[in-house]
């Protein structure tokens, strides 16, 4: 019969084995350090005087998903094109949205680094970080509300890709309804689905948008049940903004038509694959700027610089099922878009019918970004 | 609401619903036994994490799913029957503590899986004459094979507790460890294999979640079915076979929120979200205060969460 020492034993171990996991879902900052200055072009740098140190944060783990990876992705190869022996990264995963993702962000200055990107979001909890750090920089993506005097910030014109996105699907639907399984109610959410609307109904007048929020990224479960209940309820083509490829899963399943989100989920739904939106480019473009200015000691605007197709933001490759009218179609717009034309042009009405931009009037990327809050006609959400 | 849209939601909580049954009735033997395994959302992660890997390693969905049960039932056993049964310790941290382990572990296990796809898709039955019936037809009988696995596994359960004499000494052991003791039955050996019995059920329910349901891995994708399952048990009050339509109904609630979004029924989507929680509170009570007159509400295991010392009563 085991003695009370040993049950003694097992709940210390048992406690312990808590702490250590306590430990390890905060400050994953230990074992996950990957450096990428292992090779050795040391010729690049002319003046070859200064170094930098820099971190990145991310939610989940790095391969986790299609956002984590391009963020990865994209910041390797632009510490390829600055210098690979002049910036070494340090890559922390499991940062939660909690105030640990301040914690992090200062032990990481206290570590040396001199510049620290965070790939989720965090925003205030993250500014919190930054700001005790005025000399080191930051670097956010979305960048929304009051950040200090020392963060940048960056976003994507996801407006700009769900407009083409509508394009292609106003012109591959027999049911005129496209699903969009969107996560939380933010303006450039809303956005995106009156993009989505606006698209389709530049080939389509028929069209109208389906939308489900989530209330999550990442919510791999949610995703999948929103998707399927958006193809009961009709549409035959489906979009996201979740970073799990449940979408392209749901219509490969449902045999309709699905765009990729982030990075190439193609494997997920290859005879559903319609495009996607690819945020790589864009993000080492971001990170090529924000380096070489460090690396230079020249000042960094404090943006958020919007990225779009026009300057990185880049597509899939087209399914092998897309006929080549609509591939053409896409094409000629997106060329539209990089030589300047504003697709958000008026008029636009709202869900009430409301004129709300009369003709004439185009709409700006910062609306579309941090105030667009009605839905536009035939957009159907909540 | 249109023809389709209803059907589609049946068959959407369908594929919804059957993991949470695996996982109840997992838990379901596990209590029966005496032992409260509240950390069902770390089995099931672990199962969904091994099966998925193997499925891929492998090639075979099949072979990801069995292996999702022996991996629910190896950590079952490990992280929750040895520290009870053996080491005596309290149940509810021990719950909490597989929990935490099963999401690092499982987190860790298939990190470099997420960006993968199985290679094939679970079969369909279809069965022939029931497939035909209007509605419920569909949803029922053209389902990926583990739903009706699920199906008898329920059916085999209720058999072995409520008809067979070993399973008459199962209840017994949940109920007054100390008398079966008495009367020759092997507490802690049963208590072992059925917490990992159970474990293994639970295994499968996160294997189908992986394999079938979602047909991807992704970090904590259970998402809090660890914990419909756990009150799932209390909602049928422990009886194996309720739990089939405790499941079905746990899946419409799951599924409903993304059906009154798309079909604009102008309800806030977080509220919706909250909807299956609210109702299961609310249908707990409601059942509670009625079945009082009846002689009192559902009871658990009398011996539940109780810690069994030979010897001692």
């Amino acid at each position: 019969m085991p003695a009370p020492r040993w049950r003694a034993a097992l709940l210390c171990l048992a406690v312990a084995g808590l702490l250590a996991l306590a430990a390890g879902c905060g400050g994953s900052d230990s074992g996950s350090s990957s450096s990428s200055s292992s090779d050795s072009g040391s010729s690049s740098g002319a003046d070859s005087g200064k170094k930098i140190k820099m971190a990145a944060l991310y939610l989940p783990n790095l391969e986790a998903d299609a956002w984590s990876r391009a963020f990865n992705e994209g910041t390797k190869a632009a510490i390829q094109t600055v210098g690979a022996d002049r910036v070494t990264l340090k890559d922390v995963e499991g940062v939660p949205y909690s105030n640990q993702a301040t914690q992090i962000t200062e032990q990481l200055f206290q570590q040396g680094n001199d510049l620290v990107l965070d790939t989720l979001a965090a925003g205030d909890l993250f500014y919190a970080g930054c700001a005790k750090y005025p000399d080191k920089a930051c670097d956010s993506v979305q960048a929304l509300g009051d950040p200090p005097p020392n963060t940048t910030g960056h976003w994507f014109k996801f407006w700009q890709s769900f407009y083409l996105y509508g394009v292609a699907a106003g012109m591959l639907t027999k049911s005129d309804t496209l699903g969009y399984v969107a996560s939380f109610e933010q303006p450039y959410e809303t956005a995106q689905a009156n993009a989505y609307l606006l698209g389709c109904r530049s080939v389509n007048p028929q069209c109208k948008v389906n939308v489900v929020f989530i209330n999550s990224f990442n919510d791999a479960p949610k995703t999948v049940e929103a998707a399927q209940t958006l193809v009961n309820g009709g549409a035959d083509v489906l979009a996201t903004f979740s970073v799990t490829p449940g979408v392209m899963e749901v219509a490969e399943r449902n045999k309709v038509w699905g765009f990729s989100q982030y990075s190439d989920q193609t494997e997920f739904g290859p005879n559903a694959l319609v495009t996607g939106v690819l945020i790589k480019g864009a993000i080492q473009k971001e990170m090529e700027l924000v380096l070489s200015s460090l690396l230079e000691d020249k000042p960094i605007e404090q943006g958020p610089r919007l990225y779009g197709v026009d300057n990185g933001l880049e597509l899939v490759p087209w399914g092998p099922k897309v006929p080549q009218e609509v591939q053409d179609k896409v094409d000629a717009v997106k060329q539209e878009m990089i030589d300047g034309k504003n697709v958000f042009a008026g008029p636009i009405k709202d869900q009430s019918g409301k004129v709300r931009v009369a003709a004439g009037k185009e709409l700006a990327d910062e609306f579309m970004f941090e105030k667009w809050t009605w839905f536009v006609e035939g957009v159907s959400a909540k | 609401m249109s023809y389709e849209v209803l059907e589609g939601m049946l068959a959407s909580a369908v594929l919804a619903g059957i993991p949470l049954a695996y996982a109840a009735l997992g838990e379901l033997l596990s209590e029966r036994v005496g032992v409260i395994n509240i950390g069902i959302e770390g089995v099931m992660l672990v199962g969904a994490a091994v099966g998925f890997v193997i499925a891929v390693d492998s090639g075979s969905t099949l072979i990801g799913f069995l292996a999702s049960a022996l991996a629910g039932g190896a950590f079952a056993g490990a992280f929750v029957a040895l520290p009870i049964v053996f080491g005596r310790a309290p149940q509810i941290v021990i719950g909490f503590a597989a929990w935490f382990i099963g999401i690092g572990l499982s987190g860790e296990v298939a990190a470099s899986y997420t960006s993968r796809a199985l290679p094939q898709r679970m079969a369909e039955v279809h069965v022939p004459l029931l497939r035909d019936l209007p509605l419920v037809g569909k949803p029922f009988f053209e389902a990926p094979w583990p739903v009706y696995l699920g199906v008898v596994l329920v059916l085999l359960v209720a058999f072995l507790l409520h008809r067979t004499r070993h399973g008459m000494n199962l209840r017994a052991i949940g109920e007054d460890p100390g008398s079966a003791h008495a009367a020759g039955v092997p507490v802690v050996r049963w208590q072992l294999v059925y917490v990992t019995v159970g474990g293994a059920l639970m295994g499968l329910g996160g294997g189908m979640l992986s394999l079938v349901t979602i047909r991807h891995w992704q970090d904590q994708m259970v998402a809090g079915g660890g914990w419909i399952a756990l009150a799932l048990v209390i909602f049928v009050a422990w009886r194996p076979v309720a739990l089939l339509w405790g499941a079905y109904f746990f899946g419409i609630l799951l599924v409903l929120g993304d059906v009154g979004q798309s079909q604009g029924w102008g309800i806030p989507s977080p509220i919706l979200d909250m909807a299956p929680y609210l109702l299961t509170i609310a249908v707990l009570i409601a059942r509670a205060t009625r079945t009082r007159r009846w002689g009192g509400p559902p009871t658990a295991p009398a011996a539940l969460g109780s810690v069994f010392v030979r010897g001692q009563r």
